[in-house]
């Protein structure tokens, strides 16, 4: 007879998610969440006055470190600042954008030839992405043309306004034949944009943390244990096709384990794919459900692309006054460009940034620094490439661990000619955008730059078959009756645009399953008709 | 006495060489006179740079900054020694000049310390004056700069209780024939 009914393994929005819902179906569910990092306070006083002075935050600590992680392989894969080893995971630190997959991203291979369909199509999450845009309080506006496909579903809260500096970039964008968007952004609580979203001291931006504190002091919830500094390091094998539980450490390096009736890695794309090589036995040589070598295979991410450009004059005195951006496009984030590699497009929002401390604490007296915020003004286009995953991209185990136990990490990503010439293909009209609004492109800081590990899928993706990924569509880990994988690794797109919208849906679905209820499939819209006028 | 260096700033006290690191102290609350000083520091940071709030001071800077220097005392690590070293520091410089021109020269005779600060002064300046100046930006100081063209918002400004009545940020409206693209 097992403890619990489920072990989640990592205390992030994927395991909050799944948490909440399995106890609001029933309160008495036994549930032991083990997270390898610490608990980080929120809404600190001190602590957010660090950061508005010198930028520290309170989980700064809990990043990957230098020596922690490797890259091999042909292109440089950079693991700074990628995610944050603590309870409430890497939504700490994330910016909030919450945009949903496109319907053409599910079917990759149909459309191009290359990578894989997801195993169901965006039908089959379309309602969990509602929930999840209610769970995450998604800002956004409904008119734009690419949220065609939402139908009635409204955000949950209006978006926010568009900033002064905005207005360039969006009449670039019209000339152009680009469509300007409103970025959606995750709000919990009543934003007062203090701009330190980093470390919101209201709680204005949604942090897995919220939800984690709201279902731990629930009275109620009294089989649910949330254990920090609590390192799994391996899944327990009681079969091929069975696990009863895990193993794990304390911060003392004392060695527990613990049994539940249904195991749920809830790790991230990286600790995901590591804890599965990392338990072996005699029902698995090479790690569990990694008999086909597929765990931590396909890793791909977003290669930045950056279009810079600078004027003589800020008259407007223009400056940031967000902390996240607001104009965005997804109009090369649509089916005509998914060949090539979809872009999705993004204003720097920190640019053009003044900072009056600085020029106050290097002794310019007053009227200097104003002549200095009327003069240069710099603009910067951002943009997520997306990259199919390939099979010897992949994520390893690295030699040694780190302060909270877990394993290194060792990434081979080789991107090809012919992607980096698609980058600079797409780098040539972020640039036209840049000259439009009468900015001077300057050359060295516009560039495609190499994958940033913070929008990581592909390394456990999802399969009808074992031959071809890791889990099947209910997120089952192949062949093991009761082990899910619920992260960004089960992906087997990555898409152009952030993954933890899609994460969050992904987990209402897999609670859905697990509850044992039918899964809340939308009806297809059918193809509209040409009227003789349009024939 | 004035230190026999025609460009050091200060006295004797001012020139002593200490460690860099933050002075070391148990946390504990500001007394009132020491609080009292220091507040001339920040004010005089406001006048300097033409920021002067001593008059109004809706935008709550007071409480801002007061909230500030208690959380650095009674936290750790504490700066109550760093506050204890900023008042004997201004208080020799007004001794030597007078107050306006000890303002000046901390403000504006030092340079930003980009390595560690090697003395009493510098210490006042990277640990007090520049913290200082940080937090009167952020609460509402970013707006003394840029005349009618100001910013409504800045990194840390923290709006007030009528912050869901008042625009947050400097707007863009887009013409309504061209909400969207063609």
């Amino acid at each position: 007879m097992s403890e619990h009914d489920y072990i989640l393994v990592g205390a992030g929005v994927a395991a909050a998610t799944v948490a909440r819902k399995l106890l609001e179906a029933d309160r008495a569910t036994s549930i032991l969440i083990l997270e390898a990092g610490p608990r980080v306070p929120e809404r600190d006083r001190r602590g957010w006055w660090n950061y508005v002075i010198d930028g520290s935050k309170p989980y700064d600590f809990a990043r990957d470190k230098k020596h922690e992680y490797e890259t091999v392989g042909g292109t440089f894969w950079d693991f700074y600042d990628n995610r944050v080893m603590a309870y409430g995971g890497s939504t700490l630190h994330w910016g909030g954008w919450s945009l949903r997959l496109q319907p053409e991203d599910f079917h990759m291979h149909d459309n191009t030839g290359e990578g894989v369909n997801w195993p169901f199509d965006y039908w089959a999450l379309h309602h969990y992405y509602h929930q999840a845009e209610n769970q995450l309080s998604v800002c956004g506006q409904l008119s734009e043309s690419w949220n065609s496909h939402r139908r009635d579903q409204e955000y949950p809260v209006p978006a926010f306004k568009w900033a002064a500096p905005d207005g360039e970039m969006y009449r670039a964008f019209t000339d152009l034949g680009i469509e300007p968007g409103l970025m959606p952004i995750a709000r919990y609580r009543k934003c007062m944009m203090t701009g330190t979203c980093k470390y919101c001291p209201l709680g204005g931006r949604f942090t897995a943390q919220h939800l984690l504190d709201e279902i731990e002091s629930d009275p109620r919830h009294k089989e649910l244990r949330i254990a920090c500094r609590a390192t799994v390091r391996r899944i327990i094998a009681d079969s091929k096709s069975k696990v009863s539980g895990v193993e794990y450490l304390d911060n003392d390096g004392n060695v527990y384990t613990a049994s539940a009736a249904r195991v749920v890695l809830c790790s991230g794309a990286y600790e995901s794919p590591k804890l599965l090589m990392l338990s072996t036995s005699s029902f698995w040589p090479a790690g569990i459900g990694n008999q086909n070598d597929l765990v931590g295979r396909f890793i791909v991410s977003h290669s930045m692309l950056f279009a810079r450009g600078h004027q003589k004059g800020n008259a407007e005195c223009w400056l940031q006054e967000y902390d996240f951006p607001t104009i965005m496009s997804r109009t090369y984030d649509s089916p005509a460009y998914q060949r090539e590699g979809k872009l999705f497009l993004f204003r720097n929002r920190a640019i053009p940034k003044f900072d009056f401390a600085e020029m106050m604490i290097q002794g310019r007296r007053r009227d200097e620094i104003e002549r200095l915020l009327a003069g240069a003004r710099e603009v910067e286009l951002q943009g997520f490439l997306e990259e199919k995953g390939r099979f010897d991209d992949r994520l390893t185990l690295g030699e040694g661990r780190n302060q909270f136990g877990l394993p290194f990490t060792r990434v081979s990503f080789s991107r090809p000619p012919e992607v980096l010439a698609q980058a600079h293909n797409r780098l040539g009209l972020m640039q036209a955008v840049v000259e439009r609004m009468n900015y001077t492109v300057d050359r060295q800081l516009t560039k495609v730059d190499h994958p940033g590990g913070h929008h990581t899928t592909g390394t456990c993706r999802m399969s009808h078959s074992a031959r071809d990924g890791v889990v099947d569509p209910n997120l089952r880990v192949h062949d093991v009756d009761n082990l899910y994988i619920c992260s960004n690794a089960v992906f087997p797109t990555g898409s152009a645009v952030n993954p933890t919208l899609t994460l969050t849906a992904l987990s209402l679905r897999l609670a859905d399953h697990l509850l044992g209820r039918p899964y809340q499939d939308a009806q297809q819209p059918l193809p509209q008709k040409k009227s003789k006028a349009n024939a | 006495m004035a230190s026999t260096d025609p460009h050091a700033i200060g006295g004797s006290y001012c020139c002593e060489q200490i460690d860099s690191a933050l002075l070391p102290a148990e946390p504990a609350p500001l007394s009132t006179e020491q609080a009292e000083s220091l507040w001339k520091v920040f004010a005089a940071i406001g006048r300097s740079w033409k920021n002067d709030f001593s008059r109004t001071d809706s935008a709550g800077m007071r409480s801002s900054w007061f909230e500030f220097v208690t959380l650095r005392c009674v936290q750790s690590p504490s700066y109550l020694a760093e506050y204890e070293n900023a008042v004997e520091v201004l208080a020799e410089l007004t001794r030597l000049y007078n107050e306006e021109i000890a303002y000046e020269k901390l403000f504006y005779g030092i340079g930003p310390i980009k390595t560690q600060p090697r003395t009493r002064l510098e210490h006042c300046k990277c640990y007090v004056v520049n913290e200082f100046i940080k937090v009167q930006i952020v609460a509402s100081g970013f707006r003394g700069f840029g005349g009618k063209n100001r910013a409504m918002n800045y990194n840390g400004f923290v709006r007030g209780t009528r912050y869901n009545r008042i625009e947050g940020v400097r707007e863009f409206m887009p013409p309504k024939k061209n909400r969207r693209a063609k």
